[in-house]
């Protein structure tokens, strides 16, 4: 590292978002102009896993660095056990002025409930788990009711409580709060507040910390007109997948295509092929609005005189079906569709412009690289590695695998699901597990993402691939027992 | 006039014990003996580490070794977890320890930090011939005859000399038995039972020594052997402290459990013993409730259940953060067992391995680096047919099906035990 003045770090996270969702990574029908930019500008990372495919587990490892089996948030609704430690608590105790902007789901936010903080060191705390969420103290909706009042009182005109808290999961499409022009939009209120949060006078030398988290593009599936109307939904591809795929793949693939969360949710089955082909435009209109929007952060950043200094990343916390092996949103799956990520690092004068990573790398890596880049240790707790060294172009023999763990994290079923996903070089392991782990029957998926990069072809139970299969078994063993938490510090040899 | 009807509660918690080596004794051990024919006598009993200080914190938490944080030896438990002599304590019993705790790391003489509120008395020491000031068996042992004391411990030039001479161990071995480390143990919980007066139930930790390294570095690889002569001292102490509930009153309302944290390796098997083998995981473990009625329970347990038995004798609710099942119920038995072992060897290579027990077949496997393709490798017994482990059936062809069924449930058990305590309280 050639810097010695600590960064600012501007950690831009959004919510539902495939890998290969930008224009930089493949959607060329994608409208992600500022977004690539900032890839050409930075490290872009092609193979980025989430620790888990849905959203509180999964970002319960980015704070913590832990993998899903080690901080005990195992599924959404359950809150982060207390004794774990967010970075953000390092960043703030070693000087760093640090805020949080958007949606956090470290604690459950079902029934309209509010999310608590935790011991996080942010000065700035402006949460809103979504748009349609009606706790009171969405601050989204507080500034709705003062910048728009008229959209505000039209669309959430009762003030009492409103018990529908899955409205937004049931609806087949985007709901009112999801169309209304950019202006009152949620993601527009992230760019707001964060380049107010860029902009707030400091003392010299203390640097910032900001998590801006939107929400978009993470369903219901609906965007303004305008950034639809950026969307030339005929150049987008057709859902990925054939007509009896399913019958290879382990039974509740079927369950999950048939409905969404568990049966709570409008699936893959109750839509026609021109309703799937209208929400994936959707989809990337959302993306286009975030793009706009992130672009605005990024403008402010530029003209705060702060870019050259501050460390910018810009992931998501896990994928979307999007009609692909034939479902949709989310749940117990493990295909790339849900587990690989966005990951973009820009951070000048350190990491080489447009520089493209292939190596296998995790979100459980990202505190560890936060913290290194701001000059704090490790700390007690955090299980991933630093990905500077890889963005500089210096490590060598970086790990080949990467993991993904769904413990009946979504809607919860009987028996309950839980799956693992072990990448490992190219090819793919997901156990479905059975007893002890759960009464649920034990299956598996196997794939070579070299010939079979969109996962169609199951190869777990083709004879000629058994030998395949039980090394991947053995290498899972071998990848769970890395993965198990060894982060107490050994103060004595015995 | 009692005020509740909760039983007192004796605890024998032995370092290094097969249960193999308890039953080969060449000698009578008519305390275990008696105990063992009175008790709920689980005959496949195995702790989740052959490591003792990660089996202890699994042992006195209810809590996986990778879940407590007690990854390897010298790791300290947590703060941020609690022992069941913990919870009992805040539940109003009278908790006391005598003999080795072994919670944190106690090498070069280290002595242990008392955590809050956990014994409402303690007599620390961690064996006999480990030299922390506090080591209260020393202390007594010197008080008690000051001769022998100076004769096993002359005046050591460096007291951060953490080496054990021979010759120390010899006079220690040839100690009187009303001198002995368990004899003290015994002798000290015994006087506590004794002069118990209070309206409170008692929870009475007896940690005896009966491993061959008596409080120093072990001078086996992640193991000891048995030192016979501490295990007929520790059976006297126990029968002492069945005198003591009988003579005070109590053994009608006292419930007894017997343990070992982990087991030990015979002598002679030290050099060729593989890792993981029964004699290391498997160990004693037995509860007489005070009608002393027999019972055999033939189904894995885990020495992470003991903490959840403890708090249902107790009358306390399980607390949200316990993997362990109670013993008590017939049928709730989990019926395998993970046994994971992280440690390196004095080159600093890594030795990792993990067993799982499960319907009478066991695999064991060496762990290859999850980074190269360095090869993991297996070793595959069928117990029911082979309890001593000399077939091994990895490398058959015949059971190559097998044993991927058991490479499926070592990977389902190692999901079974992840930390999934916090209980989920909404949909999202």
């Amino acid at each position: 590292m050639k810097k010695h003045q600590r960064p600012n770090i501007l950690f831009i996270c959004t919510d539902q978002q495939r890998g290969d969702s930008l224009q930089c990574t493949g959607a060329h029908w994608a409208v992600t102009p500022n977004i690539d930019r900032l890839a050409s500008q930075g490290a872009l990372f092609r193979h980025c896993y989430v620790q888990n495919p849905v959203c509180s587990p999964s970002r319960a490892s980015l704070f913590t660095g832990k993998y899903v089996a080690s901080h005990g948030l195992y599924a959404n609704g359950v809150p982060l056990p207390a004794h774990q430690r967010l970075f953000t608590r390092t960043l703030a105790d070693t000087g760093y002025d640090c805020g949080m902007i958007g949606k956090q789901h470290l604690s459950p936010c079902d029934s309209w409930q509010t999310e608590p903080r935790k011991d996080d060191g942010y000065r700035i705390f402006e949460w809103a788990h979504g748009p349609n969420h009606r706790a009171l103290e969405n601050e989204y909706h507080r500034w709705l009711r003062t910048a728009q009042p008229d959209i505000y009182a039209e669309i959430f005109p009762d003030r009492g409580a409103n018990e529908n808290t899955e409205y937004g999961n049931r609806a087949k499409a985007g709901t009112p709060i999801d169309r209304v022009p950019k202006e009152a939009h949620y993601s527009h209120w992230v760019a707001e507040r964060a380049i107010d949060f860029i902009a707030h006078p400091r003392r010299d030398n203390e640097p910032f910390c900001l998590v801006a988290n939107f929400f978009d593009p993470h369903h219901p599936f609906g965007a303004p007109q305008e950034f639809r109307d950026l969307i030339d939904a005929d150049a987008i591809p057709e859902p990925n997948t054939f007509a009896e795929e399913l019958d290879n793949k382990p039974a509740p693939h079927r369950d999950y295509s048939e409905k969404s969360y568990s049966g709570t949710a409008p699936g893959f089955q109750e839509y026609s092929a021109d309703e799937i082909r209208e929400i994936r435009a959707q989809y990337w209109a959302m993306i286009a609005l975030v793009d706009h929007e992130v672009g605005r952060i990024l403008d402010a950043l530029q003209q705060s005189g702060e870019a050259d200094n501050t460390l910018v990343v810009f992931t998501s916390d896990h994928g979307e079906m999007l009609g692909n092996h034939q479902q949709l949103l989310k749940g117990p799956q493990l295909y790339d569709d849900l587990t690989r990520v966005p990951l973009i690092v820009r951070w000048p004068d350190v990491i080489e412009a447009g520089c493209h990573i292939d190596a296998l790398v995790q979100w459980v890596d990202l505190p560890a690289t936060l913290l290194e880049a701001t000059g704090c240790a490790k700390g007690r707790g955090v299980q991933g590695e630093s990905l500077l060294s890889l963005m500089e172009g210096k490590h060598k023999g970086w790990r080949q695998w990467a993991i993904s763990e769904y413990r009946y994290s979504g809607f919860a079923t009987d028996p309950l699901i839980m799956t693992t996903m072990l990448r490992y070089q190219h090819w793919k392991l997901i156990v479905w597990h059975g007893n002890p782990a759960t009464g649920g029957v034990r299956d598996g998926e196997l794939y070579n993402l070299a010939e079979d990069p969109g996962e169609l072809n199951n190869l777990y139970h083709h004879p000629e691939f058994t030998d395949k299969r039980r090394f991947m078994k053995g290498k899972l063993l071998d990848v769970l027992a890395e993965t198990e938490d060894h982060t107490e510090p050994q103060s004595r040899p015995w | 006039m009692p005020v509740t009807d909760r039983p007192n509660i004796l605890l024998a918690v032995f370092d290094a014990l097969s249960k193999a080596a308890l039953e080969s004794y060449p000698g009578d051990l008519p305390a275990l003996q008696a105990l063992a024919a009175e008790s709920r006598f689980f005959s496949n009993a195995y702790t989740p580490n052959p490591q003792a200080g990660p089996a202890r914190a699994s042992l006195f938490t209810g809590l996986d070794p990778f879940v407590h944080g007690v990854w390897t030896e010298g790791v300290a438990l947590p703060d941020t977890e609690h022992t069941f002599p913990q919870r009992l304590a805040q539940a109003g019993y009278r908790t006391w320890l005598c003999g080795r705790r072994h919670l944190s790391g106690v090498s070069h003489w280290t002595t242990e930090p008392v955590r809050p509120y956990e014994y409402t008395h303690i007599e620390w020491a961690h064996g006999p011939v480990h030299r922390s000031r506090q080591n209260e068996y020393l202390k007594w042992l010197q008080a008690a005859s000051p001769e022998r004391y100076g004769a096993i411990f002359p005046l050591q030039p460096d007291p951060d000399d953490t080496t054990v001479p021979e010759d120390q161990y010899r006079a220690m071995a040839t100690l009187d038995d009303e001198l002995s480390f368990n004899h003290w143990a015994g002798q000290r919980l015994g006087s506590l039972i004794t002069s118990h007066r209070g309206a409170e139930p008692f929870l009475g930790i007896a940690g005896f020594v009966v491993g061959d390294a008596l409080g120093a570095q072990s001078r086996h690889a992640n193991s000891e052997s048995l030192d016979h002569r501490a295990l007929r001292q520790a059976d006297s102490a126990l029968s002492h402290l069945m005198d003591c509930l009988t003579a005070s009153g109590h053994v009608d309302d006292t419930v007894v459990i017997v343990v070992a944290a982990r087991g030990n390796h015979q002598e002679q098997h030290h050099a060729s013993a593989p890792a993981l083998a029964e004699s290391q995981l498997g160990v004693p473990l037995f509860i007489r409730q005070p009608s002393g009625e027999r019972k055999v329970v033939d189904q894995y347990v885990s020495t992470i259940d003991v903490a959840a038995t403890v708090i249902e004798l107790a009358q306390l609710s399980l607390p949200p953060r316990m993997q362990g099942v109670s013993l008590l119920k017939d049928g709730a038995e989990r019926g395998w067992v993970l046994s994971r072992e992280r440690t390196q060897s004095p080159g600093g290579q890594r030795l990792w391995h993990s067993a799982l027990i499960i319907d009478d077949w066991k695999l064991v496997v060496t762990h290859g680096s999850a980074q190269s393709n360095a090869p993991t490798e297996y070793r595959l017994y069928n117990l029911g047919a082979d309890k001593q482990e000399t077939n091994d059936l990895a490398g058959e062809s015949a059971y190559a099906a097998k044993l991927e069924d058991m490479i499926d449930k070592m990977i389902d058990a190692r999901c079974a035990l992840e930390d999934r305590t916090e209980p989920r309280i909404a949909k999202f």
